[in-house]
């Protein structure tokens, strides 16, 4: 009965219920739209990150990731990959090879971390093969094949197939070089990465080096979330010599973006939602002042305090739900369309490593967050006015008819 | 005028409840979103604070130095140069470096380092570099000595006194070769450079580059860092196409990027939340009038004309708007003053996101009365678009209707 009340009461004023559900719809499609964008680019900065750079997880020697010396390798690489091989949420496992070097042409000279790779292993963390702007991955006929990128390139003057002398120190101290060929130039969204890096063959490396074991051995997951449990399964069963590291300590500064996104997206959502609010609480206002004599007529022919509040409620239930449910559906699909079409953002964020095009995915867990604080809200504001409402007495309001 | 002006403030508190919910929710979004703004400022200024640190705010170099970096772009380091850089005004002070890539090593190891010649005085009295010494002294002009970053210090395992062996391709392919002893270990805060720089007196690695009196770059300070593009094509027609000056945001794209970035997604979440708050003053002055269309009437009818009614509906928003701004102004610039001056050191994994980037792990507030304008101005359009409705009423509203 109260339902239908409330509903039927929605209409009454047209203008004032529209104009409310026109800001929840609005503002709420746009701060959807909005953080999930944010989002989306949290996610292509570590997923190309992880894929290019880390992996999800790695396992080092124990010293390695503080000191970086050339002989702190992986004693026994056989026993640490059969240990992930054992986990099934590992789609890819892969070893590579670590070494500062020095990065000598006639013209300039550069340093680089040089990272020596299997190609074979490396499928999976393909993104680099995306990025190459020349030539060919690792594979092809030049000897000693090696991959800079477009800004190392510019830099030392490379071209394909051109000649650069790469110095390190090897395994017994000695000061060593030898002459690499330019296979391919890639050019990342993250210049950072692109200044201080170039990859060569495993072996051509561990001809160089002395060594042949590898630094890191790093995995890629099917779902990030299940990362936790691979962490605690080698908490238990990594020999010592050993340690792991996940994305997040790898990546500091990416995690902390992602928890920045996290942090933002829950304190606007709460801040539209009680700019909302106030609308809310006006309408509701004005509501119960122009029907003051109403309700004391309601009450006067036996509705309850208790019916006359849960009308007023529902009717502030109906408005936050219709203008919500609206916003958050127009929301989802704008995502959902952009997904496809992408976000073009320009090139102009190269340096943070976000692409020119975003593609946002739609966040459920954020979705459904934003219904259960609108609710919440809703809840709490419209008990305000309804209160207001109990306090009306049917005889003084009726007094002046 | 006068008059309607009374009648305006008037009617604001015929529905006291109504009109003060519309100013909460004013008050709501401006010091909501200068607030925020004010906080995202604090943290650019921090970013371009330590960015500068390394690059000075502006920057003049040999013309094809950027580009390259290379050791063969350097330029002369003369008084004649100087005196003309210091002719432009608000440069504040000239600090000369001649850097260069090399191969460090040590008994224990070797790495890639950046070596920089430094002129130990004025590159100390701009960013300090002596309240980062850890152990040590710090350098004196001329002499054969070295200063390592920490980082670097750990990778070849050497301390104070030790000897630091550089060697690199010097100024036009010379071989560059030197043993330094280590005088001092400094920690500086951006993570990378803390992993790789060397500090020499510049007459030491001008004569390790085998470039004697040249430098790669001039740092400069300015004083007042809002009027850097200014000062910098100044700067450039004064020295001409042989020499490059380079703003601090054109050497670190990654900050201006990031503050663009940053400002996108503020820009978009204000929006909505602004569009949310117009959305409910226009509701609120829509009922105004809707409620009023006899007293409109009537209004005319003892002979006000419609432009007066007009202004009347006008000023009743634009008073409405404007006392719910000057709240918000009163309640945001304590708020934003006190975060300015008391920051909040950051901890955790917070904190070493900051540190990442080398930037100090505090949350600093960042006064700028343009944010306080910038909000004004919004609620004072958002104001005269929700008018736009009672406007459109008055106009067409045939008086012999209305009060009938």
């Amino acid at each position: 009965m109260t339902t239908r009340l409330a509903w039927k009461n929605i209409w009454r004023n047209k203008i004032r219920s529209l104009i409310f559900i026109g800001a929840a719809f609005f503002g709420l499609a746009l701060a959807i739209f909005t953080i999930n964008l944010m989002k989306g680019i949290a996610a292509q900065r570590l997923d190309d990150a992880v894929s290019i750079q880390t992996g999800h997880l790695q396992v080092q020697n124990k010293d390695f990731n503080t000191f970086r010396e050339i002989d702190q390798y992986i004693a026994n690489p056989e026993e640490v990959k059969d240990l992930l091989r054992g986990q099934s949420q590992i789609v890819s496992i892969t070893e590579r090879m670590v070494a500062e070097a020095v990065l000598t042409t006639p013209e300039n000279t550069g340093i680089a971390q040089l990272t020596g790779v299997k190609p074979e292993m490396e499928t999976h963390f393909s993104a680099l093969k995306d990025y190459l702007v020349e030539g060919t991955y690792l594979e092809g006929d030049l000897p000693k094949p090696i991959l800079v990128s477009k800004k190392t390139a510019e830099r030392l003057k490379l071209n394909l197939r051109s000649k650069v002398i790469v110095t390190l120190k090897n395994i017994t101290g000695e000061i060593v070089g030898g002459a690499f060929r330019v296979s391919g130039i890639f050019e990342t969204p993250n210049t950072p990465y692109d200044e201080n890096n170039a990859i060569v063959e495993y072996s051509d490396l561990s001809e160089l080096s002395g060594i042949k074991n590898p630094h890191e051995i790093a995995v890629l997951v099917s779902d990030r979330m299940q990362l936790a449990h691979i962490e605690n399964f080698l908490a238990k069963n990594l020999p010592s010599a050993y340690r792991y590291y996940s994305w997040v300590t790898l990546l500091p500064q990416l995690y902390a973006f992602n928890n920045f996104t996290e942090a933002v997206s829950m304190l606007f959502t709460i801040i539209i939602l009680l700019g909302l609010g106030f609308g809310l609480l006006n309408t509701m206002n004005m509501i119960v002042q122009e029907r003051t004599r109403e309700i004391g007529m309601l009450r006067a022919i036996g509705q309850s305090q208790w019916s006359v509040f849960s009308m007023l409620v529902k009717e502030s239930g109906f408005l936050m739900f219709i203008g919500s449910v609206m916003g958050i559906l127009l929301g989802i699909v704008i995502v959902i369309v952009t997904s496809q079409t992408g976000v073009p953002l320009g090139s102009g964020f190269a340096a943070l490593g976000i692409r020119a095009t975003i593609f946002p995915v739609v966040v459920w867990p954020m979705i459904v967050m934003v219904c259960v604080l609108a609710t919440i809200l809703t809840a709490i504001i419209s008990v305000f006015p309804a209160f207001r409402a109990l306090r009306i007495k049917p005889h003084s309001a009726l007094r002046d008819l | 005028m006068n008059q309607l002006i009374k009648l305006a403030w008037k009617n604001i508190w015929r529905k006291k409840r109504r009109s003060v919910i519309a100013m909460l929710s004013v008050i709501f979004a401006v010091v909501i979103s200068i607030n925020f703004r004010s906080l995202q400022w604090g943290s650019y200024d921090k970013m371009i604070e330590a960015g500068a640190r390394n690059s000075g705010y502006l920057q003049v170099q040999g013309q094809d130095y950027w580009e390259d970096k290379s050791i063969n772009e350097l330029i002369e380091d003369n008084a004649n140069l100087r005196n003309r850089i210091s002719s432009v005004s608000q440069i504040s002070s000239i600090i000369p470096r001649l850097q260069n890539f090399s191969l460090a090593a040590s008994e224990s190891g070797s790495k890639g380092a950046l070596v920089i010649g430094i002129d130990p005085e004025s590159e100390n009295q701009y960013n300090k570099l002596i309240t980062r010494l850890l152990e040590g002294n710090y350098l004196s002009k001329n002499e054969n000595a070295v200063l390592i970053a920490e980082g670097l210090s750990n990778y070849l395992q050497l301390n104070v006194n030790d000897t630091l062996v550089l060697v690199s391709q010097g100024y036009h392919a010379s071989i560059a070769a030197g043993k330094y002893p280590i005088k001092g270990i400094v920690k500086l805060p951006n993570p990378q450079m803390n992993r790789i720089t060397a500090y020499l007196p510049l007459s030491t690695a001008q004569a390790f580059n085998s470039a004697d009196g040249m430098v790669n770059a001039f740092m400069l300070n300015v004083s007042d860092r809002t009027k850097v593009e200014a000062i910098q094509s100044q700067l450039q027609d004064e020295l001409g196409p042989a020499y490059t000056v380079m703003r601090w945001d054109e050497m670190h794209p990654e900050i201006q990027q990031s503050i663009n970035t940053d400002t996108t997604i503020a820009t978009l979440l204000l929006s909505a939340l602004y569009l949310i708050v117009g959305f409910g003053i226009m509701g609120t002055i829509v009922m105004m009038a809707l409620e009023r269309k006899r007293e409109f009437g009537m209004l005319q009818a003892i002979g006000l004309q419609k432009s007066q009614i007009q202004t009347l509906v006008l000023l009743e928003s634009l008073i409405l708007g404007m006392i719910g701004v000057i709240l918000a102004w009163l309640i945001a610039f304590p708020i934003v003053n006190f975060m300015h001056n008391n920051p909040i050191p950051l901890t955790g994994e917070g904190a070493k996101s900051f540190e990442a980037m080398g930037v100090e792990p505090v949350i600093q507030f960042a006064i700028k009365p343009q944010l306080f304008g910038l909000m004004g101005l919004i609620i004072f359009l958002i104001m005269l678009v929700a008018s736009s409705f009672p406007l459109t009423m008055v106009r067409k509203l045939k008086m012999s209707e209305v009060i009938k």
